[in-house]
């Protein structure tokens, strides 16, 4: 049996038992990449993978599953599975009926196919960018590089059938000046024209080579310079938790926040799965609605959650393109760049840090906002708008709703970001944010 | 599961005939069901299974990795062919080569036997039981204002081959249970919790968390810590701290700095390097009341394994020995880089990513003390039980962790309740101030993150409480 096939007379199957609703989508995966560490190859990964994913609902009963390795044979028996699972299950009381009407899909999307055969070229790749950062006087580079590709098939109960395309490529790089020097940077694109491993190396280098020899940070409120892989790490989780379910489940800051002003005028943060060459485009989402752009903050006010359609008839609102069936959440996060020259930040900034990266931000309370990240690469004070010396040791222990309302300058370029931080790819600005508590360790 | 032997073999033989000098082929069948109740209220079921086979080659002392879930034989050549290239177009621009250690070639078949099958716990016992445990939360006179409560059981089955004769299979069932709970008493404001439980067994394993007395109780707690918990004090003083938060400084502040891969620079990029050296074993890290081990071979643990999934035999390992570093975790590829045995440390979290270096279940080990005794002997200080916030730096130097339930220590007493006290603070100086351990080991379930691409990892973290000397204590805000 084609595997083109294999969604459809999924879907045919469910129906003739007598589900309801169902959607049915398959995801073609083929993906490539090299792992690299000490300036060489550690690993060199393919996978060529086909799930099938499952929502039918009977009654108001609802069942999601995925399924792999799918053959004809089996098919019977997972479609009987999923039915039996289904009618076994009590109605739902968040229960949505599947979206129905005629919609109008973006068309014209472009995929760069090159990107698919790409394998051995990875590996040049790789050498491309440990050269950059050696020629920075960087020492050791560690890394990865993925070229991704994938098509996705969906066919509903609602009679629907679409299909989308989807290839990327996206280097993650840092560059070692010393253990406590280090630098990182990313180059992500959906076109081979727009992927630039060199610069992603040498940028890597040079903060890894500026951050050489640092003091330890002291503890204090700073205004703080982020450039992009930080504030892509900040504002990847912001719009995060505009997910309806997340709010609905109280763990969001965003909960019962709507209409009111909870970031700084200067913020605008919109999901964007219209935009053309977006690392997330994206043109329907898991109930085969069409995508939108929509603005979740504007001018410092929160104006939309993301809705599928459980979260929006719960919320009295209309489904916003967003569905995973159980949580919606963002595809393509845009924060809306500010009028200010990049290399004029600095001297905005006058007195303070400019940090470059972050990691492991945890939440203590997701109503409230409390977190805490860590400082990591390069991080600097700064005075009289110049780089002074680097510093180590710090965490950023502060509020995410306080950050956000303290962002003073956005810079006028946008940054494509999409690393093991930053899942769902984002498009920032670099910022500047008063009053940032910075802390450190005791014992150092 | 003949079949797969037979298709594992054949993979073997065609990557060696291909320029491979050394395969496995690693077969994985991953089935999970789950459901969850959001306020009392069933969301769904969901289920559905990962079935694939991932082959690794050596080639020219370049390392390929290729996965696919078309399990026919045309299919899986074709992704040796895959691997076999990428390896070797990587292999052209190493100075290195990469081997792998000696090790004995087992033929295995282990299994983790359950009592009382997961398969025969009925859908509807499982939301009878997951209603019953959200009675328990709204029925304590609290106001639990948001409760997302799930179960969810993964059974996997695991065939692992390779070129120098090991074949080893394994069938591990994993059930498991989240809780994320919001109190709220508006003049006060709100708290939240996240709770996972997780081990490997049946439905006795379940049994066994006795879920409606915890919860019950952590609702209450809760409601103390909100309503009734004044600023923390702060300053320098002594800390003990409980079971939870002694395991998650097990796994971050020795655990992790003690993964070989990390401490050779190969995770880098992404979860970062170590303040480890290669050298450093022997080296001073902490007071000699300090004793860390990862034991994968605890029965009905959530990081259970007897065989690792590079064919090596599990054993317990000691991380910190008296205050000492005494063993680094290791795979067949990083024990070769420092010249000694695998320790069976190799796991990957399904057929399609590379095995790598993975903590199993790893605690600090229990002391003498009752946990009276390691508060008698503070005049004034901080107990922290739990903890919610957290994390560490990616050399796992500077770590961070903000109590949830904490309260005063007063003449070797427990008094009143504090709020969210920090403890921020290097590893060397945590574990140098431990001047007394207790008996109460205890575990918690967690999902440990690591590799590119992520790979969730279940594990234990535990420990008994601890008492600190001269830590710095502060409070949020």
């Amino acid at each position: 049996m084609k595997m083109v096939e294999l969604h459809e007379k999924a879907l045919k199957m469910l129906t003739d038992r007598g589900v309801d609703e169902a959607i049915v989508i398959l995801y073609e995966t083929e993906e490539s990449s090299v792992r690299y560490a000490n300036n060489e190859p550690t690993v060199a990964l393919s996978e060529n993978i086909s799930t099938l994913t499952i929502y039918s609902s009977i009654k108001e009963r609802c069942f999601i599953g995925s399924f792999e390795n799918v053959t004809e044979n089996f098919l019977e028996k997972i479609v009987d599975d999923v039915v039996t699972l289904t009618k076994n299950t009590p109605p739902t009381p968040f229960y949505a009926p599947l979206p129905r009407g005629f919609f109008n899909y973006r068309v014209g999307k472009r995929v760069e196919r090159r990107i698919r055969q790409l394998d051995e070229q990875l590996v040049s790749h790789v050498s491309e960018a440990v050269k950059a950062s050696r020629e920075t006087g960087a020492e050791r580079s560690a890394g990865i590089i993925y070229s991704s590709h994938m098509i996705e098939k969906l066919a509903s109960s609602t009679g629907l059938s679409l299909q989308e395309e989807f290839a990327s490529l996206t280097l993650n790089h840092r560059a070692f000046a010393s253990p406590e020097a280090t630098g990182q940077w990313v180059s992500c694109s959906t076109s081979l024209e727009g992927f630039n491993p060199y610069e992603a190396g040498r940028k890597a280098g040079e903060i890894a080579v500026m951050s050489l020899n640092p003091v330890l940070i002291e503890e204090g409120a700073y205004d703080v310079y982020m450039g992009p892989l930080i504030f892509a790490n900040m504002m990847s989780e912001v719009a995060g938790f505009a997910s309806g379910f997340l709010v609905q489940i109280e763990m969001s800051f965003m909960t019962g926040k709507m209409g009111e002003k909870i970031g700084s005028e200067k913020l605008t943060i919109r999901d964007d799965p219209t935009m053309p060459g977006g690392l997330g485009e994206k043109v329907f989402d898991d109930e085969g609605m069409p995508t939108q752009r929509t603005t979740i903050i504007e001018n410092g006010v929160l104006r939309n959650y993301l809705h599928n359609s459980r979260t929006a008839k719960i919320a009295g609102a209309s489904s916003t393109g967003n569905a995973g069936i159980i949580r919606p959440h963002p595809w393509n996060i845009v924060v809306e760049p500010g009028n200010t020259k990049e290399e004029d930040m600095l001297q905005k900034l006058g007195k303070g840090l400019y940090l470059t990266n972050s990691w492991y931000a945890r939440l203590q309370n997701y109503r409230t906002g409390d977190f805490s990240t860590v400082i990591r690469d390069g991080a600097f004070y700064v005075e009289d708008g110049e780089i002074k010396h680097p510093v180590k040791g710090g965490r950023i222990s502060d509020n995410l709703q306080r950050i956000i309302s303290n962002i003073v300058e956005l810079s006028d370029r946008l940054y494509p970001i999409k690393w093991w931080e930053t899942i769902i790819p984002t498009y920032v600005p670099t910022a500047i944010i008063r009053n940032v508590k910075i802390t450190k360790a005791f014992g150092y | 599961m003949n079949d797969i032997v037979e298709l594992s073999k054949k993979v073997l033989d065609y990557a060696i005939a291909t320029g491979a000098s050394y395969a496995e082929a690693r077969f994985h069948s991953d089935s999970h069901s789950g459901v969850s109740l959001r306020n009392g209220g069933v969301e769904g079921v969901m289920a559905g299974y990962e079935v694939g086979m991932g082959i690794r080659v050596l080639v020219n002392g370049g390392l390929g990795f290729a996965s696919t879930n078309t399990l026919k034989p045309e299919t899986v050549t074709r992704v040796v062919d895959k691997a076999v290239k990428m390896a070797r177009a990587s292999s052209h621009i190493k100075t290195s080569r990469i081997c792998f250690s000696e090790e004995e070639a087992y033929s295995v078949d282990w299994r983790v036997s359950e009592k009382k099958r997961l398969e025969d716990w009925s859908l509807s016992s499982k939301i009878d039981f997951l209603k019953t445990l959200d009675k328990t939360l709204i029925s304590q006179g609290v106001n639990v204002s948001s409760r997302h409560i799930g179960y969810s059981e993964r059974r996997t089955e695991r065939v692992y081959a390779n070129t120098e004769g090991a074949l080893v299979s394994a069938v591990v069932p994993r059930p498991s249970f989240f809780a994320l709970m919001t109190v709220t008493d508006p003049p006060k404001g709100i708290i939240q919790r996240t709770l996972q439980f997780g081990g490997s067994g049946g439905v006795e394993v379940v049994e066994s968390w006795r879920l409606e007395e915890k919860l019950g109780a952590e609702v209450k707690t809760l409601h103390k810590m909100l309503t009734e918990s004044v600023k923390a004090p702060e300053g320098v003083m002594d800390v003990v701290v409980g079971s939870e938060v002694a395991g998650i400084i097990s796994h971050e502040a020795s655990g992790h700095p003690g993964e070989a891969d990390r401490i050779l620079g190969r995770e880098g990029a992404q979860a970062g390097e170590s303040y480890l050296k290669a050298g450093d074993l022997n080296r001073k890290i902490g007071s000699e009341a300090v004793n860390v081990v990862d034991d994968p071979t605890i029965p009905g643990s959530y990081g259970f394994y007897l065989f690792d999934d590079e064919g090596v035999k599990a054993r317990r390992k000691y991380l910190i020995k008296e205050g000492k570093i005494c063993e680094f975790l290791l795979n067949r590829e990083t024990a070769a880089k420092l010249g000694v045995k695998s320790n069976g440390s190799a796991r990957a979290s399904r057929y399609s990513v590379e095995p790598i270096v993975r903590m199993s279940n790893t605690f600090i080990l229990p002391g003498d003390h009752s946990v009276e005794e390691l508060l008698s002997g503070v005049a004034k200080g901080v107990y922290v039980k739990s903890f919610m916030e957290w994390n560490i730096d990616d050399k796992r130097w500077n770590q961070r962790y903000v109590g949830l339930e904490a309260y005063l220590i007063e003449d070797g007493r427990i008094t009143t309740p504090v709020r969210n006290p920090v403890i921020e603070i290097t590893t060397e100086k945590l574990f140098s101030s431990v001047d007394a351990v207790g008996k109460d080991l205890d575990f918690v379930a967690a999902t440990c993150g690591k590799g590119d691409p992520m790979q969730g990892m279940p594990v234990y973290m535990g420990g008994p409480s601890l008492r600190m000397r001269n830590v710095m204590i502060r409070g949020v805000g």
